[in-house]
Order: structure tokens, then C-alpha cells, then sequence
């Protein structure tokens, strides 16, 4: 009985030691491969337009507007291989009439010696589902729904002196969305559905770590 | 060095490849719009058959007369429906009538106009119906669920339209800076059948029938009087299977309905009730009256009561911009002065039909009210029925016959706290 007891006692013991041990190997995994691209920029692009009247009358035509918008985002992720980095992207690209949250699986890889204090160059892709969260301020018959959010980009990784790089990446960015108003009735249905593609340039400024 | 050009080369590249992204943003507009129908006098004067028993797909008006119910397909024709047991009404036979909206029964006798034409019917067998006669050239122009129709003399052709559901796809600016507003390409209509009271209680003495609230036609004394928009005509009926036009009295414009009370005609139109005296039936005289805002309003009248319902629409292609939904209470004991009671809300009300201060009103999608008007200053309801898009009743003998946009239903109010539904005729389901 007393053996059993001991036996036991020193099992728990371990576990818990072995627990604490993967913890704390875990921690330091993730304090070791800790990985942080966070971003300003802007999306370049034109709000494209063709008119009816530029169909009927050539003569008489709108001009293509160009649009900037401003995004931010946030990547943070863990190095699981040499220098790529797996990882979520959150952000919030600010369209003129809509704001997109997108929410994106993430991988960025550094190119070159790590440990260098030149340049180097990294490319990353995002990929995720836009969010509409910030357009609740719409009518009862207004239905807008999120789409795909897609974001590849290179750049450059400008060390600061510390273990932080200062990033410059230009790339592309699509997000799509759609909106459905409904102003008809039952016997008069008026339907309208918007579909949104948004396909700009990023160019974006931030900092890495 | 040339690592280096090469190098910008490829950035100079990039950013130029990015540089002309365009948004691409389209737009898809499904909308009720209207497709013309022409319709030439040989099609419409050798159109008139009796083919067997058919589903409802868009009921119109309703008139009842003996054991005989008459729905009418919209710019179709009739249904003849055999309504001796009210649980179990039998569908006889379907009288093809192109143009036709309204309908009135005199004996044996059916009246129905069909565009230009007002045609006498013989109905005494009702799976063998022949025209007896045809006034031609009647009516210049028509309106029914908000589709206007005109008849132009010098190519001899009916233009109508019917409705149709259209799709457009079409690229729009991504991010417009002003708020854009939408116009379906075609035409935008206001809902619903040409709005009516429900004329109830009317003599079915007279070998005449009851119509429901929308009717255009009334029979009193051997002449049927058939409002259109704008004028009032009059048959003599003296001849029942050859009606003669009499005359035609010119009333305004936006003449929704006619209700025969006592010996004055009720007319609802979009601005008002007109009231006209009928002691001499071959003349009628203007009379007085009552104005209220633009709008499509019935008219029904009992016990010098009349009950008048107001629907605003929300365009101004039918009755004006109007704005109120309601129910109008009207002392006309002295026609010459209408005085105006009492004024009730409603949702969107239709027709409406009254019985012994039974009251019902149809809501339209809303469905179907009933109402105490046993005090014309405190109107009780009593029952909503929501299940039905109503626009038409006639309570008759304690049956209720109310049609709407999903078929006929038939109620008993013989106990009007509790409605009971006797028998239903569905609209046959596009397929």
C-alpha cells in the first residue's frame, strides 16, 4: 500500500515537473521565434468606372478616377522554418464609403543571413477573409457581406541598429465585398447587388522584430 | 554595378505592374419593369371562348351573383366558379375575354368590357357562353394594377403593357461620393388593382349580381353605369342581350369606383368622393363633394353612412403622392353636404366591404380586418387575419368572399367575433 502511495506521489511529481518543463520550453519557443511585422501604408489604385453615357455618346466620357486609401496592419507569427514565419494578419484597409477588417493566415520569409545588419529582403503573403464590421451604421434593407482579402507583398528590411528593421514593402492588394439593397416590395421587387473587387497597389512602411 | 541596375530595373517593374490596378465594381438591378403588348382589333373581337375550368394566376375583380362567383383573370377573362356550397365552391368553366378588368350580371346576362369593347354575354349555360352583342369603341383608354393601356384609332391598335422581372448588370464607379440614387430602367408602378370600396348589400332583386369593392360597373334600373378614368358611360339595359350607350358624362380624373346607394351614385376617385343624384337614371346630376388628400380610396355606404378608406402609394404614377392610410367615417344623410366624422389609421387599406355594421377592410399583404361599426365614432376590431394579401371583399348573406394577390378565400362571419374559413382557391404557383 505504502509503495503504491509512493509510487503515485513520485508520478504526479513528474508530471508536473515534465508540465513545467514544457511550458516553459514552450515559452521559450515562442520568445525565440517571435515574429512582428506591423504596417502603415497606402492602396493605390483607380475607382473605375464605365458610364452608359460613355457607351452611348464616346464623345462624352467620365475621367477614370485614381483612389488612395489607407491600411494599416498587423502580422504576428512564429518562425517555424529557417526564416519563414506562419502567422494571423489583422488590419483595416479605410475605403472611401467602406472600411474592410480583414483577418488573414500569414507567412513571411527573410531572405539572407539573419543576422546581418544590411539590408535584406523578405516577401509575404496574406490571405483571409475581409470583415465589414465597421459599416453596422447602414439601413434595415441594406445587407453587406465581407469577402476574400488577399495581399501579397515584397520588401525591404532596413535594420535600425537593434534587433528591429524598419520595412518597406510594395505589393498588391485585393478585397472584395458585396452589398445587397432591397428596396422593393413584395410585388414590386427592387433588388440591387453591388459586388466590390478592389484591386490596388500597396505600399506600405513599418517596423519588424 | 549591373547587379545593382538590374536589381532597380526590377522594382521599377513591380511598383509600375501594381501601378495600374483598377477596381472592377458591378452592379445588378433586379427590378419590375413593363414589356408592351399590342393587341389589334381582329385579335381582340375574335378572342371571346369558353374553354374548361383554368387555375387563377392573377385574379382580379370579383362578382357574385346567385349561386355563381365570377373572378376575373386579369385582361384574360372570367372564371366561373359554382359557389352553391361555400366549402366546396366548383370551378365550371373559364370565359376567355381579352382586356377584360370588370364584370356585371343582369339575369342572364354578363357585361364585361374587353379594352375598347363593352360585350353582352348569354351565360344561361355557363360551359357554352356566347356574345350576344358588342359595343364598340367604348373605351379610349384603361388602367388596372397600375398598367395604363390606350387605343389608337388610326392603326386600329391596343397598346398595353404587361409586367416583367428584369435583370441588369452593370459596371458602376466603386466609390461614389454622392449618394446614388436608383431608377429601374422601365416603369415604376404602384401597387394593386385600381383601388375600390367594397359595394355591398346591393338589391340582388333586379336579376342583378353584387360586385366587389373594385367595380367600375354598377347596374340600377335596367342601366349599367361603367366609370373609366375620367368619364362616366351609360347603357340602357332595356334590351338585356343589346345594351345601348346612352350618353357619357365627363367626371374629372383619377375615377376609381361607383357605388349605387339609394338613388345616388358614390364615385371614388384619387382626390375624393363625388356623390351624384340618380333620381332620374338616364341623366344623372353632380350633387356635392368631399375632398381629401391625393390618394386611392374605395367607397362604400350603408345606413347614410359612408366608409371611405384613403391608401397612400408610394409614387405618383396611380393616385398621387399621397400620405395617409386610413379609414374615413362620412355622414351623408344629407347628400348635398357630406360631413366628415371620424377618421381611423390603417396599414395600407384596399377595399373594404360592409354588412349590417359588419366591417372588413383588406390590408393588402397586411391581410384582412374585421371590424364593429355598430358606433360609427368608436369602430372596434376585431379579427386580423394575416396570412393573406387581401384587395377585395364581398360580404354576402354571411359569407365573406375575399380575393387577393393568393386566390379566393370564403369566410362565414355569422358570429363576426370569430370568422370561420369555409373553402380556399389557391393561385396556381409558377412553376
Amino acid at each position: 500500500m505504502k509503495k503504491i502511495i509512493t509510487g503515485m506521489f513520485l508520478l504526479v511529481c513528474t508530471m508536473a515537473y515534465s508540465q513545467e518543463k514544457t511550458q516553459n520550453s514552450f515559452k521559450r519557443f515562442v520568445k525565440e521565434n517571435y515574429v512582428n511585422f506591423t504596417d502603415i501604408g497606402g492602396l493605390f489604385g483607380k475607382s473605375y468606372q464605365i458610364t452608359p453615357n460613355a457607351i452611348q455618346n464616346p464623345n462624352y466620357s467620365y475621367t477614370v478616377k485614381a483612389s488612395t486609401n489607407f491600411t494599416i496592419q498587423t502580422f504576428n507569427g512564429l518562425k517555424v522554418y529557417k526564416n519563414l514565419a506562419v502567422g494571423a494578419t489583422v488590419g483595416v484597409d479605410w475605403f472611401s464609403s467602406y472600411q474592410i477588417i480583414p483577418i488573414s493566415l500569414g507567412i513571411r520569409n527573410t531572405f539572407g543571413d539573419i543576422k546581418t545588419k544590411k539590408v535584406k529582403t523578405f516577401a509575404g503573403i496574406d490571405a483571409g477573409f475581409g470583415f465589414m464590421w465597421l459599416n453596422d451604421e447602414i439601413s434595415p434593407s441594406n445587407e453587406i457581406k465581407g469577402g476574400l482579402a488577399i495581399s501579397p507583398m515584397v520588401g525591404l528590411l532596413i535594420p535600425t541598429g537593434g534587433n528591429a528593421n524598419f520595412t518597406l514593402s510594395v505589393g498588391y492588394k485585393h478585397n472584395r465585398f458585396k452589398s445587397k439593397i432591397d428596396n422593393g416590395t413584395l410585388d414590386y421587387p427592387y433588388l440591387i447587388e453591388n459586388q466590390y473587387n478592389f484591386n490596388r497597389m500597396a505600399i506600405r512602411l513599418g517596423v519588424n522584430f | 554595378m549591373k547587379k545593382v541596375i538590374f536589381r532597380t530595373l526590377q522594382w521599377v517593374a513591380l511598383v509600375t505592374a501594381f501601378a495600374s490596378c483598377k477596381d472592377n465594381c458591378t452592379q445588378t438591378v433586379t427590378y419590375r419593369g413593363a414589356e408592351s403588348v399590342k393587341v389589334t382589333l381582329s385579335e381582340l373581337r375574335s378572342g371571346i371562348k369558353t374553354l374548361p375550368a383554368q387555375a387563377l394566376e392573377n385574379p382580379g375583380k370579383i362578382y357574385v351573383k346567385d349561386n355563381f362567383l365570377f373572378i376575373n383573370e386579369v385582361k384574360k377573362g372570367i372564371h366561373i366558379i359554382d359557389n352553391s356550397n361555400p366549402s366546396a365552391p366548383k370551378a365550371v368553366s373559364f370565359i376567355q375575354i381579352l382586356g377584360n378588368i370588370d364584370i356585371a350580371v343582369n339575369g342572364n346576362i354578363l357585361y364585361a368590357d374587353s379594352y375598347t369593347d363593352f360585350v353582352a354575354l348569354d351565360i344561361t349555360n355557363p360551359n357554352d357562353v356566347k356574345e350576344v352583342s358588342r359595343n364598340k369603341d367604348v373605351f379610349n383608354n384603361g388602367q388596372v394594377d397600375g398598367i395604363t393601356w390606350s387605343y389608337n384609332a388610326s392603326d386600329q391598335t391596343i397598346y398595353d403593357s404587361k409586367y416583367k422581372l428584369y435583370t441588369t448588370t452593370q459596371e458602376v464607379a466603386c466609390e461614389p461620393q454622392n449618394p446614388v440614387y436608383y431608377y429601374g430602367g422601365g416603369i415604376a408602378f404602384d401597387q394593386g388593382l385600381s383601388s375600390g370600396g367594397i359595394k355591398t348589400g346591393l338589391p340582388t332583386a333586379n336579376g342583378t349580381g353584387v360586385s366587389g369593392s373594385t367595380a367600375r360597373f354598377a347596374i340600377v334600373d335596367n342601366r349599367l353605369y361603367a366609370v373609366t378614368q375620367s368619364d362616366m358611360k351609360l347603357f340602357n339595359l332595356k334590351n338585356p342581350s343589346n345594351p345601348s350607350q346612352e350618353g357619357s358624362i365627363n367626371l374629372g380624373f383619377g375615377i376609381e369606383t361607383i357605388f349605387p346607394y339609394k338613388n345616388k351614385l358614390f364615385l371614388g376617385t384619387s382626390t375624393g368622393v363625388q356623390i351624384w343624384d340618380n333620381a332620374n337614371p338616364q341623366k344623372p346630376t353632380y350633387l356635392s363633394r368631399l375632398d381629401h388628400a391625393r390618394a386611392c380610396d374605395p367607397v362604400v355606404v350603408e345606413n347614410d353612412i359612408a366608409y371611405v378608406t384613403l391608401r397612400s402609394v408610394n409614387n405618383f404614377t396611380r393616385c398621387g403622392a399621397a400620405s395617409a392610410n386610413q379609414l374615413d367615417v362620412i355622414d351623408v344623410s344629407n347628400p348635398a353636404s357630406p360631413i366628415l366624422k371620424k377618421t381611423y389609421p390603417m396599414d395600407s387599406p384596399y377595399g373594404l366591404g360592409i354588412d349590417n355594421k359588419k366591417l372588413f377592410i383588406c390590408e393588402g399583404t397586411g391581410g384582412l380586418k374585421t371590424f364593429d361599426a355598430n358606433d360609427v365614432m368608436n369602430i372596434k376590431q376585431l379579427q386580423h387575419f394575416k396570412e393573406m394579401n387581401a384587395f377585395d371583399v364581398i360580404p354576402l348573406n354571411n359569407t365573406l368572399m375575399l380575393i387577393g394577390k393568393d386566390g379566393l378565400y370564403q369566410y362565414d362571419y355569422s358570429n363576426p367575433n370569430s370568422l370561420k374559413l369555409l373553402s380556399k382557391i389557391a393561385v396556381k404557383t409558377a412553376s
